[in-house]
């Protein structure tokens, strides 16, 4: 693997985690407009970014300039782990509790997110090369 | 004429939408991850670059959330510099959907006890980072 990222791959990611990062955004305005607690879409968010991440890296080979553009581009950006933690920081004595428990439950269904992502990639690759 | 300089850079930030700002932030974010990400990950397995970036990220995103909001008044240049800087920057910066991915292989591949490793330090990351960070500013003060 190359250890130095090239410029037109640069540009790649860039263009990823600003789509990436804007989309965050606006979720989380349109999550909360509707009366979303913020933690709670993040934890949303972030799952959900984990299942798509599975579902791309089950999908697609590594090393390619797809998946470069989508896992550390797009996918990278749109989650975020500073948040969560800024979350829990942030948070009031009355909701610290409440939060913590989000932060864990986001923290250990992570994986197994990830994981029905990438078998529901392999299958999806599969069916499509066979 | 450093000051007209200033005054037009701080004008021409007001006048941007904060999902601009995000999405600049979130995209310089994205390629200092991967491009450490490349260049670590040839001498350091994945998923240690990967927890150092969220642990990096997690506090210089308590500080600057401190350095932005504990102040007197909170001015639209302050947000504007939260929404490059906090949600843009950190938030492009460190990932989940890694942490998610990391973990699933590691689980898949390595011992058992690597991913719950990786789990714990992700917990201990996300519950402390950022609230470490906060704490060195405040006491800095």
């Amino acid at each position: 693997m190359r250890a130095v990222l090239s410029f037109s791959d640069a540009i790649l990611v860039f263009v990823g985690g600003a789509l990436g990062s804007a989309l965050r955004y606006f979720t989380l305005r349109v999550a909360t407009r509707f009366g979303v607690r913020a933690s709670v879409a993040l934890m949303a968010l972030n799952l959900l970014g984990c299942l798509i991440a599975g579902l791309v890296v089950g999908a697609i080979p590594d090393g390619g300039r797809g998946r470069l553009f989508l896992i550390g581009g797009v996918l990278g950006g749109y989650t975020t782990f500073s948040a969560v933690s800024l979350e829990c920081a942030v948070a009031d004595r009355s909701a610290r509790r409440r939060v913590f428990i989000e932060t864990a439950l986001s923290i250990v269904f992570a994986a197994p997110a990830a994981l029905i992502g990438i078998a529901l990639g392999r299958a999806m690759a599969g069916g499509w090369h066979a | 004429m450093k000051s007209t300089l200033v005054t037009f850079v701080a004008s021409l930030v007001a006048a941007t939408p904060p999902w601009l700002l995000v999405a600049l932030g979130g995209g310089l974010g994205s390629v200092a991850r991967v491009a450490l990400g490349m260049s670590l990950g040839a001498v350091s397995a994945g998923w240690m670059v990967m927890t150092a970036i969220n642990l990096f990220g997690s506090l210089l995103a308590g500080m600057l959330w401190e350095a932005v909001h504990r102040t007197p008044q909170v001015d639209r240049g302050r947000l504007s510099l939260a929404a490059f800087a906090i949600t843009g920057f950190c938030g492009g910066f460190t990932t989940f959907s890694g942490f998610g991915v990391l973990t699933a292989e590691l689980g898949q591949f390595a011992p058992f006890g690597m991913a719950v490793l990786t789990m714990s330090l992700g917990l201990a990351i996300a519950v402390g980072a950022a609230a470490i960070g906060s704490l060195c500013v405040r006491l800095a003060r």
